[in-house]
């Protein structure tokens, strides 16, 4: 074959511009940490990263929605924790107020020390978190319940309030009103212990209100349970996020990522095959017969 | 016997001869670089010898060297090659070119891309889901819906664009050939009318050789040569040029997208191999039937099932408002292209026109404080199995993933034409090589051929110097014997 000048340089032109382009590449690669940069450059590896992104993007919200279950689970235990004590409280009272040494005027004087009891519930049941009255079901934007002439009526409804804590996966974070009332009404059993304690009637109180009291007391303790059981549950949801997250970034390193060490020796074999070519250039092209010639 | 004046007659032909072959090294050198030049070199043929029919001796004696040719040299089988790979790499370097941008389209790495903007919208009616009754949070849905929508139209004018400047691209590239192919036409006559005074027409060969390359490239044109040096053009078998008449490609921009037809016939254009083979399947079938589609078709499904789901959920009633009356209204203001299967969105007239006020998060008409059932279930219809894209096979798949598949397989037709231009680079790089190791001036040679010349012609004024001695011994010196 014979071979012309300038087949020769456009030979070491195409091989240096071949090198340069490579070269760029790598170094793109290296100043950016990343390897992929746009869809052509590894299709599987594109539609990966888009997976892990979505997941990751997912995750934050995962994360944002658990932290919001645990404040409204806790807010509810804390006052149904609350709502306890004073039901104890209660029980004291009844247990008191069924003495028949008692007095009358005692007596009277511990059914107001039960109407304030009866307040403090209602009050508790109307705790808010945030905005929201928790105890309310969908309509937390007002008190659900409320006190009126000894009766306490619930204005609340049914609805739950879900959070999503992974992926498919929600969690009722609320108790309803009409939960806090399903089993025994608190409210009505503390109504009613003030008027016996009101008009004597040491009977009833030893008999109906202290059992009373005790049921509304078990009926609490499982109502926490349950909230207990979910909190416990979040957190759960909370470690294996972090699990999660961890895998998914690491995930998405190999995919997007560079292999620094695999890069970097790319990078210098093609620095040296470029510096190679560029001194086999300057020593091959000038010299022709001219040189010779005299 | 011959005349001794033929020995001078030898000697000037050859003197003649080597200076000519000297004059064509020189014509080589200052062609070394030039495109498209092919190398030329004398083919001297000695004169027909002459009988001696006296004396001993008889029988031919030889008369020195004939008129000069001029070779050039060019290798028709190595041409086709050559046009054959450059048709290719034409082709496949324009599909490089329109895919490079659409991918800056679809890209999702290093700027936020279309999936962060659907994950966004999606993450917002979440956070509505949460707290269906903060103004804050329905504001947010808004402002991320109308921020997914000028994504998606930004996506779409961008393809939009594209295909108009492929198809300017086009009608200029036409208008190149229609020009091209006049040019060649006119050198059809030229060279038959060269040949026909007894010239050889090397360099106006050498042009359009040229031109036939760029044809090559820009149309996959291909050729046949004619007896009579002519060359016929074809552009995927029809006549381009016929002898020296040309047949003009009619170029109508009337119509908002450029045609091309034949002038004399009326048919529409047709290529094989080379840039507008590219451009035409990228203007007609890449960008509108699939990526402009793709994109239609993803806005599309997802307003029709947003709206419809939008529609069964309720917003806070105002004061005075009737009850029943606070059902969802249309979130997106869309027009679909496919009434009335709606899958394809028009994406230009998209637009989120809904008040935040009006956005339904609520599954229960009185749509209280806390009740995002809807806000929930739009989050969650961006996940819903609703893409059915004949086009791509896929079938029940989710908006996401309809996405991420349309990114995917992006990539991969594109790191195919990527290679394959790559590929055909290199083997139109190797057959020009083959072309220039024939066609191409080597200077090494050529100052070889210069000595060779010189030396000639040296030696032929020697020999022209040697008969003058002879003639010179013969007139003055004969005839003086016993002087």
């Amino acid at each position: 074959m014979r071979i012309t000048s300038m087949m020769m340089g456009n030979t070491l032109s195409r091989s240096l511009s071949d090198l340069r382009g490579r070269l760029t590449g790598v170094q793109t690669d290296l100043a950016t940490g990343r390897r992929l940069h746009r869809p052509s450059d590894h299709p599987a590896a594109m539609v990966d990263s888009l997976r892990v992104r979505t997941a990751l993007d997912r995750l934050d919200r995962y994360e944002r929605n658990i932290g919001d279950a645990m404040g409204w689970l806790g807010t509810a235990d804390s006052a149904l924790a609350h709502l306890t004590s004073i039901l104890q409280r209660a029980g004291e009272l009844a247990v008191q107020g069924a003495n028949g040494t008692m007095s009358d005027t005692a007596r009277v004087s511990l059914a107001q020390e039960v109407d304030k009891l009866l307040e403090g519930a209602v009050e508790l049941a109307n705790t808010a978190y945030g905005e929201s009255f928790i105890f309310a079901g969908h309509r937390g934007d007002a008190p659900p319940f409320s006190l009126a002439a000894g009766v306490v009526a619930y204005n609340g409804n049914n609805g739950t309030v879900l959070r999503e804590i992974a992926p498919s996966t929600t969690m009722q974070v609320n108790v309803t009103g009409s939960d806090l009332v399903a089993q025994t009404d608190l409210f009505t059993i503390l109504q009613d212990l003030a008027d016996r304690l009101r008009s004597g009637d040491q009977t009833g109180i030893s008999q109906i209100s202290v059992a009373d009291i005790n049921t509304a007391q078990d009926a609490l303790v499982s109502l926490r349970a349950g909230i207990g059981a979910r909190h416990q549950q979040v957190e759960l949801m909370e470690q294996n996020s972090r699990d999660v997250r961890i895998n998914l970034e690491s995930s998405r390193e190999v995919i997007e990522g560079v292999d620094m060490e695999r890069t970097i020796i790319e990078y210098q074999q093609l620095d040296a095959a470029y510096s190679t070519a560029l001194a086999v250039g300057a020593r091959i092209l000038p010299p022709s017969l001219l040189d010779f010639l005299r | 016997m011959t005349s001794m004046w033929s020995g001078l007659e030898i000697a000037r032909r050859s003197l003649l001869a080597n200076q000519q072959a000297i004059d064509l090294t020189g014509r080589n050198v200052a062609n070394a670089n030039t495109r498209g030049y092919s190398r030329q070199a004398p083919s001297n043929t000695a004169l027909p010898p002459h009988n001696v029919p006296l004396g001993p001796g008889t029988g031919q004696i030889g008369d020195g060297v004939g008129d000069v040719q001029v070779l050039r040299y060019r290798d028709e089988f190595l041409d086709r090659q050559y046009r054959q790979k450059l048709a290719d790499y034409g082709a496949a370097e324009t599909y490089v070119r329109v895919f490079d941008q659409i991918e800056q389209v679809w890209n999702e790495q290093g700027t936020a891309g279309l999936q962060t903007y659907l994950l966004r919208f999606q993450d917002a009616l979440k956070g509505l889901a949460n707290r269906p009754a903060q103004p804050d949070a329905r504001v947010q849905v808004i402002e991320a819906a109308r921020a997914l929508v000028s994504r998606a139209q930004d996506m779409y004018w961008s393809m939009h664009d594209l295909r108009q400047n492929l198809d300017t691209t086009l009608a200029f590239k036409a208008q190149e050939i229609n020009n091209i192919a006049s040019e060649i036409a006119l050198l059809n006559k030229q060279i038959v009318a060269q040949q026909a005074a007894g010239a050889q027409p090397n360099d106006l060969m050498d042009k359009r050789d040229l031109l036939l390359d760029q044809l090559a490239r820009s149309a996959g044109a291909t050729w046949t040569l004619q007896p009579d040096g002519k060359v016929n053009v074809y552009l995927n078998s029809q006549a381009l040029v016929m002898d020296v008449a040309v047949s003009k490609i009619a170029i109508d921009r009337s119509s908002g997208l450029t045609s091309l037809t034949w002038a004399n016939s009326n048919t529409p254009v047709s290529f094989r191999g080379g840039d507008m083979t590219a451009l035409l399947d990228a203007r007609d079938n890449a960008l509108p039937n699939e990526y402009m589609a793709h994109l239609e078709t993803l806005m599309g499904t997802l307003t029709r099932e947003f709206n419809s789901l939008h529609a069964s959920g309720y917003y806070p009633p105002g004061p005075l408002q009737p009850p029943g009356t606070n059902t969802g209204e249309a979130f997106f203001s869309v027009s679909y292209l496919d009434p009335p299967a709606n899958t394809r969105a028009d994406i230009t007239s998209l637009a989120v026109l809904i008040e935040p006020g009006k956005v339904s998060a609520a599954a229960n008409p009185d749509a209280s404080q806390l009740d995002g059932g809807v806000a929930q279930q739009l989050a969650n219809s961006l996940d819903g199995k609703f893409v059915t894209h004949p086009l791509t096979g896929l079938q029940n798949v989710s908006i996401m993933q309809f996405h991420a598949a349309v990114v995917g397989s992006l990539g991969v037709q594109a790191q195919r034409y990527f290679s394959e231009a790559a590929a055909f680079e290199l083997q139109m790089q190797q057959a020009d090589n083959m072309r220039q190791s024939v066609s191409g001036v080597s200077l090494d040679e050529e100052m070889t051929k210069l000595i060779e010349f010189q030396r000639s012609y040296t030696a032929a004024a020697r020999m022209a110097t040697t008969v003058d001695e002879m003639l010179e011994v013969l007139i003055s010196r004969m005839g003086v014997v016993g002087r």
